[in-house]
């Protein structure tokens, strides 16, 4: 079976969502780093926008769409078609945080830090998600973790590292984090990923 | 709250991210309770994990974030595609008409609306022409997503660069809108459907 290739710029923002539920399964995938987009590149995206996936001829764009098919390469979307809408329903949220964050986080000091911080955009994502962890184990509400819970846990280090964090407290969220971050599938990816504020 | 055995979709009278879902299921045909509200009240807010509408109940099974919805209705209805890639090929267009295009309305910027209708529609528009389906060889998520989001942009006007979106300039995805429209639970629902601004 032809190794997946994952494309995108040196940077966090969207590819590692892909990358750490790719490295959390184990699947091998080749990383193609781009500085930009050439014309060549250009004329195999859907949107003229990275990240890109491929698998031998299929190709596929936009960030949800990539997790949803790997997670469903891997049977880990959840077992019913309502859990696995619940689990849709997380990652809808998930990349509004990240594209609330995404826009303007490097452009802040730390003062607009703070005022994103108490009157963040983002908050009432951290509070449904904290709610939903307090009544059921994990996030599509099933009895196993599917790619979603795992897709909070880069949420919310994303978020932490962009020094973002919304005001209030998450503890369901803060355990989610810790335990991911001692996963030993992600480990190695979490220590060697790009530096960026971004 | 609906008592009733139909589903429920639950959004405020405008069209706006609500028309998705109600133009899929008076597609599909399915009968559904379309409860319209002015303003979310406290008791409305305290069931919806992200403080947003739209809001899907079906019995017992609760969904929020319009793309969820849309795409939890359309599977059901086995209008996602023929096979998992032709599925999360139908996703990547919802995913960019709901990530990428509608939040551009919030504070628009007419050479960027401009651009960003070129990049999306023009490739859609690309997509049409040489194979007369957004994916695979039969009418999908990904179409409807396509005329109601085109659809949708017209009715807004100049204030959202209307005037770029010709029938001239996009003769297939003209012919999608006549194609939704001549389906007699769209041509209903649009016939029943409130004058309202956004």
């Amino acid at each position: 079976m032809t190794k997946p290739t994952l494309t995108y710029f040196p940077v966090r923002g969207r590819v590692q969502f892909p990358r750490c539920l790719l490295e959390y399964l184990g699947e091998e995938y080749n990383f193609n780093e781009v500085k930009t987009i050439s014309d060549d590149l250009r004329k195999q995206l859907l949107f003229k926008q990275l990240p890109l996936y491929q698998e031998g001829d299929f190709k596929i764009v936009q960030t949800p769409a990539i997790i949803d098919y790997i997670s469903e390469k891997h049977d880990f979307r959840g077992k019913t078609k309502e859990e696995r809408a619940r689990a849709h329903q997380c990652l809808a949220g998930i990349m509004e945080v990240l594209d609330h964050c995404l826009g303007y986080s490097f452009k802040m000091d730390k003062q607009q830090q703070e005022k994103f911080r108490n009157e963040s955009p983002i908050k009432k994502f951290f509070e449904g998600f904290e709610m939903v962890l307090s009544q059921n184990k994990y996030l599509a509400s099933g009895e196993k973790e599917t790619y979603v819970d795992l897709m909070a846990f880069v949420m919310v280090d994303y978020v932490t590292n962009l020094g973002l964090m919304p005001s209030g407290d998450y503890p369901k969220l803060i355990s989610l984090k810790k335990h991911y971050e001692s996963s030993p599938q992600l480990k190695k990816y979490l220590e060697s990923r790009p530096q960026s504020n971004f | 709250m609906s008592t009733s055995s139909v589903p429920s979709l639950t959004y405020f009278q405008g069209r706006g991210l609500g028309q998705f879902s109600r133009v899929l299921l008076s597609y599909l045909g399915i009968p559904y309770e379309n409860i319209t509200v002015t303003e979310i009240s406290d008791a409305l807010r305290a069931t919806l994990p992200y403080g947003q509408l739209p809001i899907y109940r079906d019995g017992d099974f609760v969904l929020t974030q319009s793309s969820t919805i849309a795409r939890y209705i359309a599977k059901k209805h086995n209008f996602m595609g023929k096979n998992l890639e032709e599925e999360f090929l139908v996703d990547q267009i919802v995913t960019a008409i709901h990530a990428d295009i509608f939040p551009a309305f919030n504070n628009p910027v007419p050479e960027k609306l401009q651009k960003l209708y070129e990049k999306y529609f023009g490739s859609f528009e690309k997509k049409l022409q040489e194979t007369g389906f957004l994916v695979g060889s039969s009418v999908t998520l990904a179409d409807l997503y396509v005329y109601v989001g085109f659809d949708y942009i017209r009715f807004r006007g100049e204030a959202a660069l209307s005037s770029e979106l010709s029938d001239e300039k996009y003769p297939k995805i003209a012919e999608l809108k006549k194609f939704f429209e001549s389906n007699e639970g769209v041509a209903k629902y649009i016939k029943e459907r409130p004058e309202t601004k956004f």
